[in-house]
């Protein structure tokens, strides 16, 4: 029995279409435990502690964190390819610890990098071997692969070997494998992770568009920028557990109360300090050294700072530039 | 649940995959032939001259000799590629490619057998008309017989083996003893009566040794009764890997790491 419809590609790959809705991904106090060793060497790791998010269709959500936070452990449990020590997890309406196999119909996961690939074959038969494992065959399966391969790019190269590809194309290439059962929720781990930023554009677009139609999509990322541009809400993991999970506007919100708004400011000369240490809402002063006449502060009213400046130093002020916190600054700070 | 018709197309697509990835090397052909030709010169040197059984053997000793690493190098070869991970997120077992994969490797081992049989040709040069006269009285269906029952039974101990291999990471380097062990045990160029009485006993669990047996006894009439315990057993050892195989998955699910190699 086929496991994926055709209808969603028949449109032509600028246009968008919606897919069939109904189906995010709800983790509920999802925990992890590794052991590892024996008797007196045996280890315990607690690699997921009680972790809770949701990601609704339509929507893109960032699974953010250091190395080790879980991150990958996650998406292999809301995949099915890992059981969960505690914990549930419903993805597209199937309990993924209960029934994983039924997972694999609606869901599409890429794991990215240099493997998961075939490398001695080429884009066309990579797709076509995974095709035929959801039930692609024939007219209909190459039909689909050179739909998916026009898709993501690369229909030029699809008969050429994946050694031959860049990182690039072979993470496009990864997203147009996720993409072979048309799935609801798409689970994307680290998808411009080495990717230079002209093809780390291309792909932030590609899964933007994903996402416009209404996929549910997780996105795990080390890219600020990737997090920021593509994401609504995000996730931060840190040592297995939650730290913060908000929206990407509310989370550089709170940064900025918190951390305060970047106020670089030239001068012609050195301010005098009892200027400086009135300025509205200053949190901290950092002086560069390499160029005495530029001075960082951070204060939480960037309006009034900038105002009393330019009002106390007159035309001494050669330059002022106002920043609120970027998602980078707030993503540190949540880690704490 | 998968449909027939689509395991075979997996089982299909992985054969052409295997087949793709691991083409048929001239030097492998040569290395895998040379190996059964020596030990067949060996045997018939201590017995006088080949005798259809040992010829058989031959062909066996250099299927299983092409064959008997593949299952580490496929599974191997899968997790260092990250594709178990990727097959493992489909709808389908990863079973079903990697048997695929398996006998696309059986097919590319294939191309060994006339290497063997021209290598017994040259070496036994002077045995070949008593051969072929011997050959002559063994009922072909009966030849036949005996080389698919060896064949298969190969073939389901290779999965057993890939079963074992994808359950425990780190156990690809027991492929190292297989060779000379099942060469010894499956009575590929000895009749397992000569050996001592347990390893004997161990040689009765693989399917070719009765296969071989059968074709030693075709004067007796014992054949047929070691056919069938040979096919028996094949279908024993099938069943026995299908089951280690379909059960892989959730195997792999226990831990991060099965997926991966190193």
């Amino acid at each position: 029995m086929s496991h994926f419809p055709l209808a969603s590609w028949q449109s032509s790959t600028t246009e968008v279409v919606p897919v069939e809705t109904g189906g995010g991904i709800r983790a509920v106090k999802l925990t992890r435990v590794f052991n590892s060793g024996w008797g007196r060497n045996k280890r315990v790791r607690l690699a997921l502690d009680r972790v809770s998010f949701t990601v609704q269709p339509g929507e893109a959500v960032g699974l953010l964190g250091p190395n080790g936070a879980g991150k990958t452990t996650c998406v292999r449990i809301l995949t099915g390819l890992l059981a969960p020590t505690s914990g549930t997890a419903v993805v597209c309406g199937v309990d993924a610890t209960r029934e994983p196999d039924r997972l694999h119909v609606c869901v599409g996961v890429s794991f990215g990098g240099d493997s998961g690939l075939y490398t001695r074959l080429s884009g066309l038969d990579n797709l076509r071997y995974f095709a035929s494992m959801y039930g692609a065959a024939g007219r209909e399966a190459d039909l689909l692969c050179h739909r998916l391969l026009d898709r993501v790019g690369l229909a030029e190269r699809a008969g050429e070997r994946v050694e031959t590809y860049s990182r690039g194309m072979r993470q496009r290439l990864h997203i147009a494998r996720a993409l072979l059962n048309d799935p609801r929720v798409l689970l994307l781990d680290e998808p411009s992770s080495g990717l230079d930023p002209d093809h780390a554009r291309q792909l932030r677009e590609l899964v933007s568009t994903l996402s416009a139609e209404g996929r549910a999509i997780l996105l795990t990322t080390h890219d600020m920028l990737e997090a920021e541009q593509v994401c609504q809400r995000v996730v931060i993991l840190r040592e297995g557990r939650v730290v913060r999970g908000t929206g990407v506007r509310e989370l550089r919100e709170d940064a900025a109360r918190a951390l305060g708004h970047r106020v670089e400011l030239r001068t012609a000369s050195q301010p005098p300090t009892g200027v400086l240490a009135a300025v509205p809402g200053i949190l901290r002063l950092i002086s560069e050294d390499e160029d005495p006449d530029t001075l960082v502060l951070y204060t939480r009213e960037p309006a009034a700072a900038t105002g009393y400046l330019l009002d106390r130093l007159g035309e001494q002020v050669l330059s002022v530039s106002v920043a609120p916190p970027s998602l980078e600054d707030a993503y540190l700070a949540a880690l704490g | 649940m998968s449909s027939v018709g689509q395991v075979l197309r997996v089982v299909g697509n992985g054969c052409r995959t295997q087949w793709k990835i691991n083409r048929v090397s001239p030097l492998a052909v040569v290395t895998n032939a040379v190996g059964p030709v020596a030990y067949g010169a060996a045997m018939t040197a201590g017995y006088g001259r080949p005798s259809p059984a040992l010829i058989v053997g031959a062909l066996a000793a250099g299927l299983w000799s092409a064959l008997m690493i593949e299952p580490a190098v496929i599974v191997v070869h899968e997790r260092s590629w990250g594709t178990l991970q990727s097959i493992a997120a489909t709808p389908t077992s990863v079973a079903w490619p990697l048997i695929g994969r398996l006998i696309g490797s059986y097919l590319t081992a294939l191309f060994c057998v006339p290497a063997i049989i021209a290598g017994m040709l040259l070496i036994f040069a002077r045995s070949v008309p008593a051969v072929i006269a011997e050959l002559g009285r063994t009922p072909p269906v009966l030849l036949v017989a005996v080389l698919a029952v060896t064949v298969i039974g190969l073939f389901g101990m290779s999965m057993v083996l890939m079963g074992v291999l994808i359950r425990f990471r780190y156990s690809a380097g027991m492929v190292n003893g297989l060779f000379g062990l099942i060469i010894l045990l499956g009575g590929f160029f000895v009749p397992l009566q000569i050996l001592p009485g347990g390893l004997e006993v161990a040689g009765r669990s693989i399917p070719a040794a009765w296969a071989l047996d059968a074709l030693r006894q075709v004067a007796s009439g014992a054949a047929l009764i070691d056919l069938a315990i040979g096919a028996g057993l094949a279908l024993v050892w099938c069943v026995l890997g299908a089951f280690l195989m379909g059960r892989s998955g959730r195997a792999l699910q226990r831990s991060p790491l099965a997926y991966s190699h190193g």
